[in-house]
């Protein structure tokens, strides 16, 4: 059956890291990705042209990789998926300008996917598709999507009216000091925190009507937590190291507590009883505690990827690119362009 | 080689031809590109003759960053897929190539900020100097603002001179660095040297060996006073850049032997803060001036000394062996143990 399912090449470079994945069908033979994290380390966030420039030295280094570990060669590729948005422009410009070359050399069609869908299409490669409540968190977005499916219906439920979660941890671990990226160090520094210590804002949870609700329920806002803690540590110059702790495992709180609930609301909502949540925050480690909790209380299936899955790489977009090839959904035009706001209504194509 | 795939998206005009040897099978453009991305495709699913091609070229800039990168990644990708070479040239030579020159010309296009990307060729079309990025009013006219052409491009590639590996950036992303919290200096020791000796090889075109490092140090802390830069944020301290000084005593000059910025540091004022250093002790060790020679292409250092008082008083034919002159800048020092006679 093997030799039958398509061989997809995925490429993604919509932000900091270019991410090549080889998927068949459904099962992934190659995942690699290389990271411009250090370099932006330097500049304390991710630079768009620091970024563009780290593609286009990391991409063919990472193809090679990524067709060593697949044991497979360029010439037996049925179709390449690329991201064309949401993401960076200079970035996106890298991966959709690598694989159109790429597709025009070797003369196979092109996918041009979305970024969010290709999140959610990685369950793919460990679970038959299902309709599914998705929560995606990361540096770049939040948003509540009800899939039905994956290459057809997907509808934003809500995003967030300011920063992605993955930016507040990223900003409140610069206030306490922390390195960039700041959300792995503060999950780990906020283990030793008491979550309970400090009572920050949960944005986003009361309405004043129904009319409110309806517009707000699956929204998110991170500016006020932000201000909240800002404020907190204004007033309390000297921390000692244990009310670093409390601080940070108080703010990781108030934005996971926020996360969740919303996410089960929509589960609620809609009907459907699976949540899958994707995207680097679902890495931190309060998250998937709260969530397995909250799944259980409710009777929810809870889908969280393996970090390397949900983190951006090029299998997701892969395992999208094959789950089109598969449904029959024609290819993009060879002349495809990438598309920095692209809306998730646009799942493929 | 017999048949190239060209391609140039080093200008607003995204660029693809057929060409083989002197003769042009097919070619065609698309004008005013923002991103080129779409063009190219479109291009490419036109052109004619590809099926025999066995090589690519492709433009290397300089030009805007976003679409050579496009053209760049995209040659390449095709190049790969077909698994036959990619020859990557410097675009301004394909102009170049592109024109009938009547004499020796200086060829430019457009930098955008006021500023031209330019360098100057022979009659032949091959370049004799450097590729500049420059305040347009300092460029010297010449053949301006045209493009290159798949014969340009292929042309280009016959020439070792016009072969490039790299995209010709020119300039640095436009971004602020984030403040470097963790930056200590002190005084160099001596198991410092491996970390050294990598900066300046990175740095200099004729680095200093180990052995005149440790012929330096032999003279500290008498006549020899060297300092690092250490960058402590991470797990393990990096050497971020080092400097030193040479002195005799009291009223006489100080010479700066060295000071390096590591490439990945440079940028954020590490220099200056080293120079600020020495300069204190040079007042500290009563000096009357204090004087360093810099390579006269050396144009940040340049920038960095005049910018703090320095003047130039001499130049140095030669002094750098095969990699040109030095110039002799100083500073003079009014200390006060000077005016009154001297105490030191
Ligand atoms: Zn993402």
């Amino acid at each position: 059956m093997s030799s039958h399912e398509p061989l997809v090449l995925g490429i993604e470079t919509s932000c900091d890291e270019t991410g090549i994945g080889i998927v068949r069908g459904k099962s992934l033979l190659a995942n690699e990705i290389a990271s411009s994290v250090a370099e932006q380390a330097r500049y304390g966030g991710v630079v768009p042209e620091v970024a563009a420039r780290a593609h286009l030295e990391a991409f063919y280094p990472t193809l090679d990789r990524a067709l060593a570990t697949g044991r497979v060669q360029l010439k037996d590729f049925d179709a390449i998926a690329v991201t064309r948005g949401p993401g960076l422009a200079g970035p996106l410009l890298v991966g959709t300008g690598g694989a159109t070359g790429l597709a025009a050399g070797l003369g196979i069609p092109i996918y041009g996917v979305n970024h969010l869908a290709a999140h959610i299409a990685v369950d793919s490669l460990e679970h038959e598709p299902e309709p599914t409540i998705a929560l995606l968190v990361s540096g770049g977005h939040t948003s509540i999507l009800e899939v039905r499916d994956i290459n057809s219906d997907i509808k934003q439920l809500g995003s967030t009216f300011d920063d992605a979660a993955g930016e507040a941890f990223d900003k409140i671990a610069r206030i306490l000091g922390l390195p960039f990226p700041g959300g792995p160090h503060l999950d780990r520094l906020a283990r030793e925190g008491d979550r309970d210590a400090i009572d920050f804002p949960r944005g986003m949870t009361l309405f004043a009507d129904e009319q409110e609700r309806g517009a707000k329920e699956f929204s998110f806002s991170f500016s006020g937590l932000k201000s909240a803690v800002a404020r907190w540590i204004e007033k309390n110059p000297q921390l000692t190291d244990s009310e670093r702790a409390n601080v940070a495992a108080s703010f990781q709180e108030a934005v996971v507590d926020v996360l969740t609930a919303k996410a089960f609301a929509a589960c609620k909502r809609t009907g459907i009883d699976r949540l899958l949540i994707a995207g680097g925050v679902a890495a931190n480690s309060r998250l998937r505690a709260l969530a397995s909790e909250r799944a259980e209380r409710a009777g929810v299936t809870l889908t969280i990827p393996t970090p390397e899955l949900c983190t951006d790489n090029g299998a997701m977009v892969a395992a999208l690119g094959a789950l089109a090839v598969r449904a029959g959904i024609a290819p993009s035009a060879l002349a495809l362009d990438v598309e920095p706001g692209l809306p998730i209504a646009a799942a493929s194509n | 080689m017999k048949r190239a795939l060209t391609i140039d998206t080093s200008t607003a005009r995204t660029i693809v031809g057929v060409v083989e040897n002197e003769r042009v099978i097919w070619s065609d453009f698309v004008e005013g590109a923002t991103s080129h991305g779409g063009a190219l495709g479109e291009l490419i699913g036109k052109a004619q003759g590809l099926a025999d091609v066995d090589h690519v070229i492709v433009g290397m800039g300089p030009g805007p960053f976003t679409g050579l990168r496009v053209g760049i990644i995209f040659a390449q990708g095709f190049a790969k897929a077909r698994a036959i070479p990619c020859i990557g040239v410097v675009s301004l030579d394909a102009i170049a190539y592109s024109q009938e020159l009547s004499d020796e010309t200086v060829i430019s296009i457009d930098a955008r900020r006021k500023e031209r990307y330019w360098a100057r060729y022979e009659k032949s079309g091959a370049r004799i100097s450097e590729i500049s990025v420059s305040k347009s009013e300092l460029v010297p006219s010449g053949v301006d603002d045209q493009l290159p052409t798949p014969l340009g491009l292929a042309r280009a590639a016959n020439n070792d001179r016009s072969i490039r590996r790299e995209p010709l950036y020119l300039r640095k992303p436009d971004a602020a660095l984030a403040p470097l919290a963790n930056i200590h200096l002190r005084e160099l020791r001596f198991f410092d040297l491996g970390e050294i000796l990598a900066i300046e090889r990175e740095l200099f075109p004729d680095p200093w060996s180990l052995g005149q490092f440790k012929e330096e140090l032999s003279f500290s802390p008498r006549l020899r006073y060297y300092i690092v830069l250490e960058d402590r944020a991470g797990e393990t301290p990096r050497i971020a850049g080092f400097a030193g000084i040479a002195f005799t005593g009291p009223n006489e000059p100080v010479d700066i032997h060295t000071l390096a910025v590591a490439k990945e540091y440079q940028g954020r004022g590490l220099g200056q803060r080293m120079l600020d250093h020495l300069v204190e002790k040079a007042r500290a060790l009563s000096a009357s001036s204090i004087l360093l020679e810099v390579r006269d292409g050396n144009e940040p250092a340049r920038a960095l000394y005049a910018k703090n008082g320095f003047t130039e008083i001499s130049r140095r034919v030669g002094y750098y062996a095969r990699f040109g002159d030095a110039l002799v800048m100083e500073q003079k020092l009014d200390n006060p143990s000077t005016s009154s006679g001297g105490d030191a």
